[in-house]
């Protein structure tokens, strides 16, 4: 009996520390928004989710439509931040000590991680609550179909969006319990991760001359299931079209058609499928209890010193070598001798961002300069470019977290003049990491009189230490802008859309003005910074 | 140099307030700053080391409201807070070069005062490794020397010997006497016997009012014909308790030796003791605010 009472205290006690913080309702705010949003209005020619290969077809905005639509958009959109809002269930506990006082509770491993498992799965679950509200609404306000078939509207978040939900919550539980996927190496692990199963989904359904082939196994986000049932009912009304799932918005070229669709016939081998999903999530659950320490100090000094060992074992024969090894900290701290307080303190800042570094990422990084100075070709040239400016992530993503991060704030702050003398510090230092990870590249630009390329590599170099900066100052958390950087980093540079290219890497970008867009945002974040910095300050 | 707490209140979320229309006036010396949990000392030092905006009030510093030019005091300030952090992967060398780059010290100073205080806070040896190897009490003592990198004309100190071993909380003390000869010292913590070596005035605080604001021989006095000691049986004891103060116990072979506080003496067989510090703290901080002042 005294298990169960535990587990529910536990999710209680989360889901209160969760919802109480205004982080929460502006998450929510922005669920209702993009529940919003995904139903483009009937006057526009944007889509969501487009069946036609060329020009616009959707299903009329029933009940049926909207809620698979804006069901599969929540299982493939919100499994991506999903992932980095519950991603704290074990370390809040950790950081503020109370994991030690649960420790000597008779809560097993197990318990504990099925409590938290729960408790993310409800957190997710309220998120997704607030868009399914918005999904009913939008239905009224767009007025295609008026009668709201509440089994058709929620039926697909039933099967679709919560297994996938619960199978981030278990995942964030495990990378939380596996100590070198705690940090921002394991959200990085994870981006792959969700890119590689965004990638599996989409290619279970396909259209060909003998209609719609489809293979749901491996598709985690519910796109095959949905997805063929669409198409099907497409292909059945306009039989000489051809058709091509497309989701996500895109902007139809002519006329929009459209037809009606019933949805899903949510058959039991259909909702088999789907709930492997739930017996892979309490697996995964199980396999974090495994690795979970139970907040064992002693495990995590024990793993410090097998560090430590291996680096001294490491090091030991180098030294005796006596090779000329350049040490970072005593060239920083001669250098600092003859330089005046803010110098000091910029040269510091470089030396606290760039600590604990292990010396592979400088290996890395020094490969990546010199690859860009050496590149010939724009594509080249522009794809080390890529590689050199999300190496750096987990440094940018300290900026204006640290104090917070390790309770420096008292003591930092009530020194002379910190807006003027440390914060410009920071930035500055943030500047010098961005120009110098991307100075192969950007030296070659120079040399060769690549000028557009150039100014956009420039405001770039301004740009992502600034958007690092005003996000750790206004979050207090490294995690919002490695989640932020990285999926931005992706649809825009990498996937070249030009909205979001702030490194000007396609040409549409240079010739819609986007670098001059991003150095507005630029200016714009520093303020936010800025203001943000002082509000901390001066509480 | 002085520092003047004019009419300082401060007002948190759901209308609750850590500081009631408190005034103090505080000249060179060790002010010791002696209440209750959440009696308002970490609000008060907050907001004297600029950290915290008071609702109301001000606070002049040699007659400079510090909220309104926070630097002049800055420059001049030392503050070890009660929970603070420090960057684990530097050692306390790198870490101190970086608090005194951040204070404006030139660099050649710098690098002098931080030897010295290496010696004085005793991590000499331990100066290069990094700081997240450290003892608790080795992370207090680097606390303690980047609040002294500057000199502080004001040196606020928030429970500074958490987390020492009974030496090296002597060697503090004695570093805080050495210390307020030319500087204003603030101290605030819940070991009567640290404001008791060290402190040249005291200040009892209590629900955000201050209580008392005194030399500690005039709080002693306060108490003076007032502690007794009385030798009970254990039974006895909770009855004694229902009608007198006990400040303290102790079991012996003739039975419980009580120390009390009362106007008169509790018992036939009570015998009237030098007071304490303790005593007195006991005294103001129990009894009713309006007749302790």
């Amino acid at each position: 009996m005294r298990q169960p009472r535990l587990l529910i205290e536990l999710v209680r006690a989360d889901f209160l520390e969760r919802t109480r913080r205004y982080s929460f309702l502006i998450t929510v705010g922005i669920m209702l928004y993009v529940g919003y949003m995904a139903v483009p209005p009937l006057e526009t020619a944007m889509l969501t989710v487009n069946l036609g290969n060329m020009g616009g077809l959707r299903g009329i905005y029933n009940a049926a439509w909207i809620g698979s639509m804006i069901a599969l958009l929540s299982s493939m959109v919100l499994s991506l931040p999903g992932f980095y809002l519950v991603k704290n269930a074990i370390s809040r506990d950790r950081e503020t000590g109370v994991g030690q006082i649960i420790a000597t509770t008779p809560l097993s491993k197990v318990a504990y991680i099925l409590g938290k498992l729960l408790s993310n799965f409800v957190f997710l679950v309220i998120i997704i609550g607030a868009i399914v509200m918005m999904a009913g609404l939008t239905q009224r306000i767009r007025g295609e179909a008026m009668r709201i078939d509440l089994l058709d509207l929620l039926a697909p978040f039933f099967f679709t969006t919560l297994p996938t939900m619960l199978l981030v919550a278990a995942l964030a539980l495990l990378f939380e319990s596996i100590p070198f996927l705690r940090g921002g190496f394991g959200n990085i692990i994870y981006f792959v991760l969700y890119i590689a199963a965004i990638g599996i989904s989409m290619s279970g359904v396909q259209f060909t001359s003998q209609g719609v082939i489809d293979s749901p196994i491996n598709d985690l986000f519910g796109v095959t299931v949905i997805g063929a049932s669409m198409l099907q009912a497409a292909h059945a009304v306009y039989p000489a079209r051809t058709l091509n799932l497309g989701i996500g918005y895109t902007l139809a070229k002519g006329p929009i058609d459209t037809f009606v669709w019933e949805g899903v016939t949510w058959t039991p081998d259909v909702i088999l499928q789907r709930l492997l999903w739930v017996g892979a999530a309490f697996g995964i659950a199980l396999l974090a209890a495994l690795f979970f320490d139970r907040f064992d100090p002693a495990r995590s000094s024990r793993r410090q010193d097998a560090r430590s060992n291996m680096r001294t074992r490491m090091i030991a024969p180098l030294r005796s070598l006596r090779l000329p090894i350049p040490n970072l900290s005593y060239l920083l701290t001669r250098a600092a001798r003859t330089l005046p307080p803010s110098g000091r303190v910029l040269l510091a800042e470089l030396h606290l961002m760039l600590k604990g570094m292990p010396w592979w990422w400088y290996l890395v990084t020094a490969g990546l300069i010199i690859a860009g100075a050496s590149a010939d070709d724009l594509q080249a040239q522009q794809g080390i470019l890529l590689a050199a400016w999300i190496w750096p992530v987990l440094v940018w993503s300290k900026l204006g977290v640290r104090e917070s991060l390790y309770h420096t704030k008292p003591i930092i702050f009530s020194t002379p003049h910190p807006l003027q003398r440390q914060f410009p510090a920071m930035w500055l230092a943030g500047v010098l990491i961005t120009l110098l990870s991307g100075s192969g590249v950007g030296m070659r630009w120079l040399v060769e009189g690549t000028w557009s390329p150039l100014l956009a590599w420039g405001i770039a170099v301004l740009f992502i230490p600034t958007l690092a900066l005003a996000l750790g100052v206004w979050s207090g958390s490294s995690k919002t802008f490695e989640a932020a950087y990285i999926a931005g980093w992706y649809i825009g540079p990498v996937s070249k859309l030009a909205a979001l290219d702030f490194m000007g890497v396609s040409q549409a970008a240079r010739a819609a003005n986007i670098p001059f867009i991003t150095l507005g945002i630029t200016a714009l974040l520093l303020g936010a910074a800025f203001i943000g910095r002082q509000r901390q300050i001066y509480r | 140099m002085e520092l003047s707490i004019k009419h300082i209140s401060k007002r948190y979320r759901g209308d609750i307030w850590g500081l009631h229309d408190f005034n103090l006036d505080i000249g060179p010396g060790v002010l010791g700053l002696l209440g209750p949990n959440g009696a308002g000392k970490s609000t008060l030092m907050g907001i004297i080391a600029t950290i915290t905006h008071p609702t109301e009030g001000q606070v002049l510093w040699n007659g400079e409201d510090i909220a309104k030019g926070p630097d002049s005091l800055r420059a001049t300030l030392g503050y070890l807070p009660q929970d603070f952090g420090v960057y684990p992967h530097l050692s306390a060398l790198e870490f101190l070069d970086y608090m005194a780059a951040l204070k404006g010290i030139p660099a050649q100073a710098a690098q002098q005062r931080i030897e010295t205080l290496l010696d004085l806070v005793h991590l000499r040896e331990a100066c290069r490794r990094p700081i997240s190897e450290y003892s608790g009490g080795m992370r207090q003592r680097v606390g303690i020397a980047q609040a002294l990198l500057n000199n502080p004309q004001l040196l606020i100190v928030d429970e500074p010997t958490a987390g020492l071993d009974p030496e090296e909380r002597m060697r503090f003390r004695n570093l805080l006497s050495d210390l307020s000869g030319e500087r204003i010292v603030i101290l605030s913590t819940h070991i009567v016997s640290d404001i008791e070596a060290v402190a040249t005035d005291i200040a009892l605080i209590k629900k955000g009012h201050l209580l008392k604001h005194a030399l500690p021989e005039a709080l002693l006095q306060a108490v003076e014909g007032k502690v007794w000691e009385v030798v009970v049986s254990s039974d006895a004891l909770p009855a004694l308790k229902q009608r007198a103060l006990v400040g303290s116990t102790a079991r012996r072979s003739d039975g419980v030796h009580a120390r009390l506080i009362a106007a008169a003496p509790p018992d036939n067989g009570a015998k009237a003791v030098e007071p304490t510090l303790e005593d007195a703290y006991l005294y103001f901080i129990t009894g009713d605010t309006a007749e302790a002042q």
